[in-house]
């Protein structure tokens, strides 16, 4: 899911490193944790690097990963779920390649922000109904709500950087990367959505601590 | 004349059997082996297996440098299997392309994960030094 550079024009990145920088601005006033908490922290984030550099093959011969941010939002809120896996995030770009520097303030977007925060609002609207589909749910959501505005951005590439109708950079349309994207996700966040709720269930029945404090 | 004609048809039989030579540039497989220090595997045996072949393509040792060097003649993954006497060995499939390119091998655990080792490490250590001062402000 993460997009790599020459993928997208300045026009684009540029007012997302904007908008990934005053968001990180509000949760370094929001965020409030604990030294105690720091561990479970670090290791959930690390969980979630892990997820998001396996890469499952899926049929039609592509692949995608699942990504642990709905677990993170579920357990820690969403702004610093934001936080840890932008963290990742960076780290990913900076140190190994996966996903672009220039289109890191998108993958920050899409993956980071719109992932926490569409899975912990999910979780918190349908959890008084069903806690297990809530958690569910909020694993599949947060990946496909992702996966659109990724393929949205790249979608509209064509249309807002091209010269003579040649596009600059990316170069499929709307309809083509809605598809292309948004099937093997869909697939995927039934993966995302069960082992958010394996690993949701297992955390708070053995490590009780970190569901206490909130 | 019947004896220089006898002697030169025995001539020309003599040179059928003499063992022709040429020398070609060619892309050449070079595995190169060791036990990730100082210590090599060099002049120790070798069988390299075309794909699908139960009989060997290549048989050797070797060479001063632990290196098993083979000239693919066909698409396909190659099977390499380097066995030494004292118990060591491996087995390395070589996925060879149309062009004789390596398109992929198969590699070590380590090879395989380092990536995620080395991820989860960093992340880790940021973690600690956020703890780090974290706990400086508790204080």
């Amino acid at each position: 899911m993460h997009i790599p550079d020459g993928f997208i024009s300045p026009i684009t990145y540029i007012p997302a490193y904007a908008a990934s920088a005053g968001l990180w601005y509000i949760a370094s006033k929001k965020v409030e944790i604990d030294s105690q908490n720091i561990s479970f922290l670090a290791t959930l984030s690390a969980l979630s690097f892990v997820f998001m550099m396996i890469a499952i093959p899926l049929p039609g011969g592509t692949s995608a990963h699942l990504s642990g941010i709905s677990l993170l939002a579920l357990i820690f809120g969403p702004w610093l779920s934001f936080v840890a896996a932008s963290l990742v995030l960076v780290v990913e770009a900076l140190i190994f390649g996966e996903g672009g520097i220039t289109t890191l303030g998108i993958n920050i977007l899409a993956i980071a922000f719109i992932g926490s925060f569409s899975s912990y609002y999910v979780y918190k609207v349908l959890k008084k109904r069903n806690e297990t589909l809530a958690i569910f749910l909020a694993g599949w959501v947060g990946v496909n709500l992702s996966a659109i505005f990724i393929a949205f951005i790249l979608g509209i590439q064509p249309i807002i950087a091209s010269i003579e109708g040649k596009p600059l950079f990316f170069p499929f349309d709307i309809k083509t990367t809605t598809l292309a994207i948004m099937i093997p996700h869909m697939l995927i966040g039934l993966v995302e959505g069960a082992v958010t709720v394996i690993l949701y269930r297992f955390l708070k029945k053995n490590f009780k601590v970190m569901f206490d404090e909130r | 004349m019947k004896k220089v004609i006898f002697i030169a048809l025995f001539a020309v039989s003599l040179f059928s059997h003499d063992l022709t030579h040429k020398v070609t540039e060619q892309k050449a497989v070079v595995l190169s082996f060791s036990f990730g220090s100082s210590e090599d595997f060099s002049y120790q045996p070798y069988e390299v297996f075309a794909p699908g072949e139960k009989i060997p393509f290549a048989v050797g040792r070797t060479d001063k440098l632990s290196r098993v060097v083979f000239v693919p003649d066909r698409a396909g993954i190659w099977l390499i299997k380097v066995i030494s006497e004292d118990g060591h060995g491996k087995e390395v499939e070589v996925k060879v392309g149309e062009d004789f390119e390596i398109k992929e091998y198969s590699k070590t655990n380590f090879e395989k994960f380092q990536k995620i080792f080395v991820g989860i490490a960093l992340i880790f250590a940021i973690f600690i030094f956020l703890q780090y001062f974290i706990k400086r402000r508790e204080r």
